[in-house]
């Protein structure tokens, strides 16, 4: 496939890359590059069908908002459950990566 | 002695309820069975070997006490994308290897309500994402008719227990056909319910608008069993409808199939489409009528379901992020070199290629072309599925274009993996029931009958398993391997 011809370029699936924030090694760039724009190919398939005037779908059997009493249901887990799987907390709090 | 090759779960429930068996005895039969089978087969990421005894124990102490339950001492391989408190949960990925869940999926809480004993973990596609069960993060799961054959995907280790009677029953997980694919390959019942009847509360996402957990089987009542006890409403899944699960069998008699010729074509093996012709055959000598119709749109299937998916699953997977769970992230990084090196780490290659390809499908500039498009897409092809089943009960297709392949044989090429999910999208978009049937072997392999109905209709899709099942004792099969 001609560079010109790719929809997922190199710098575009370092875009996203970026966006999905996930760390790719350049094997699997290379790799990406190829599969991706064969798949996407394939996908295009679906330009065929005129879906014009049709309502996209969410829930596929058209269920809405479903409300319930706002209360705790079941038995809640406790501080020390809940943070069980977190590899670095302190007092209680779940520490996160510096933002700043 | 009980024989494990021919014990259902109903048996068991009632040994144990009755006294001639005990949960622990039970649980000891497997437990020695996949010591023996799983380091051939590869089928159990983790064996529940010590949560299991102590389980039985506590069933045969609540049984002495009166305590019944419709699963008693019975134990159940769950797909390793299923929560279980206290039981390693990793969805075959290293980005959650050492997660433990502190809590039960309701379908597990469920199934230990009415006695029923987890015993082990099943492999699978990292993240449920793949048709062959290759793609884990713990090597492999073997086809137990053929040792260098894959089992189907994603459930491929919960197919492969089941069929090797490491366990008499399984869940597995269906977003787009992995219960029924790799028990189409593996030679048993899997159940993919309607969509909203079956809570996901507990189900480790991969695309939540299409995917529904499902019993995988040796024996058509066992499914219904299963489908029984994990089924209807729950608080903590705001996608559930109304559902409480009846079945009866009174045979198939004046049964309408649609036959639909989409499904029939040249990219079909033809040993799977006689094999398939077979059972609908079979149907008709006992009282069904079929007819050859068309499907038109199931043709863009795929492609829909495959932007759908991925796209859903671009949005789930952004929440592993080595803060909460999982593999823990480098403190030393700022906070977005942080997450996605522990994300490039963590994940394996085609779960990779799946968030890029949704990120892509969602972001601005291509969300209308191809996200919002395959929504529409979803729409119509739902609207030509319900109206055949205004005229027909049930839908019935090959559940996969091929027999079981060779390990390795698809892995470089993804699409040609999609491929293997090309029969099964279609009943997943439309949010309706389908189950897959084995219809017998092909140079020794086993290959799957599927059959789709109308929402809520699970009943009638057991009952044509059950004809099947009567007129052609699918349950005998065993696999030689499991019979060592």
């Amino acid at each position: 496939m001609a560079r010109s011809e790719l929809t997922i370029t190199p710098e575009l699936l370092d875009h996203l890359s970026n966006l999905a924030k996930l760390k790719l090694t350049e094997e699997e760039k290379r790799i990406f590059i190829r599969d991706l724009n064969r798949i996407l190919e394939y996908f295009n398939v679906i330009d065929e069908v005129d879906t014009s005037g049709v309502d996209q779908v969410f829930h596929i059997l058209g269920l809405t908002n479903t409300m319930r009493e706002d209360e705790v249901g079941g038995e809640p887990l406790s501080q020390e459950q809940a943070l069980s799987n977190a590899a670095s907390k302190e007092e209680g709090y779940i520490k996160a990566p510096r933002m700043v | 002695m009980v024989n494990p090759l021919t014990l259902t779960a109903k048996e068991i429930a009632q040994q144990v309820s009755s006294g001639s068996l005990s949960a622990l005895d039970v649980v000891e039969l497997y437990l020695d069975r996949i010591r023996r089978l799983n380091p051939k087969i590869n089928a159990f990421i983790t064996v529940a070997e010590e949560q299991a005894r102590r389980a039985a124990e506590e069933v045969d102490k609540a049984v002495k006490k009166g305590f019944r339950g419709r699963l008693l001492g019975v134990p159940i391989a769950v797909k390793d994308v299923i929560s279980t408190k206290g039981i390693e949960t990793t969805c075959a990925s290293k980005i959650l290897r050492g997660y433990v869940p502190p809590y039960d999926a309701t379908v597990v809480k469920r199934l230990k309500a009415e006695g029923a004993i987890v015993i082990g973990k099943t492999n699978m596609d990292e993240f449920a994402m793949g048709s062959s069960t290759e793609l884990s993060a713990y090597g492999p799961t073997r086809n137990p008719w053929s040792l260098d054959r894959v089992t189907g995907g994603s459930s491929g280790g919960s197919g492969a227990a089941t069929s090797a009677r490491m366990a008499p029953t399984s869940l597995g997980s269906d977003t787009g056909g992995s219960v029924r694919c790799p028990a189409s390959f593996c030679g048993i019942v899997g159940l993919k319910p309607t969509y909203g009847v079956v809570s996901r509360y507990g189900l480790i996402s991969y695309a939540c608008s299409l995917e529904q957990i499902g019993p995988m089987t040796v024996d058509v009542e066992d499914c219904a069993l299963l489908m029984e006890v994990i089924s209807g409403r729950d608080g903590f899944d705001s996608t559930l409808i109304d559902y409480e699960f009846r079945w009866s069998y009174e045979g198939v008699k004046g049964l309408r199939i649609a036959v639909p010729k989409e499904f029939f074509s040249e990219g079909t093996d033809e040993r799977v489409l006689e094999s398939v012709w077979r059972v609908i055959k079979l149907l008709e000598s006992n009282g069904a009528v079929y007819e050859e119709v068309s499907l038109p749109l199931s043709r863009y299937a795929l492609a829909a379901y495959y932007i759908i998916a991925m796209s859903e699953a671009s949005s789930n997977l952004a929440r592993y992020d080595g803060i909460r769970y999982g593999m823990p992230y480098d403190p030393s990084l700022p906070w977005h070199e942080a997450f996605s090196k522990v994300r490039g780490e963590g994940f394996g290659l085609e779960v990779k290629r799946r968030i890029i390809l949704g990120t892509f499908a969602l972001s601005a500039g291509y969300y209308g072309r191809y996200y919002l498009k395959a929504l529409k897409l979803r729409a119509m092809i739902r609207d030509q599925v319900l109206s055949l089943l205004k005229r027909f009960d049930v839908i019935a297709t090959p559940t996969t274009p091929f027999p079981p392949f060779k390990l390795g044989e698809k892995i470089e090429d993804p699409l040609s993996l999609y491929m293997a999910d090309i029969d099964t999208v279609v009943a997943n978009l439309a949010g309706v029931p389908a189950i897959s049937i084995p219809a017998g072997l092909v140079d020794g392999l086993p290959v799957g009958a599927q059959f789709m109905a109308n929402y809520c209709r699970e009943d009638v899709l057991l009952t044509v398993a059950k004809c099947v099942q009567d007129e052609t004792h699918f349950d005998k099969l065993v696999p030689g391997v499991a019979k060592a």
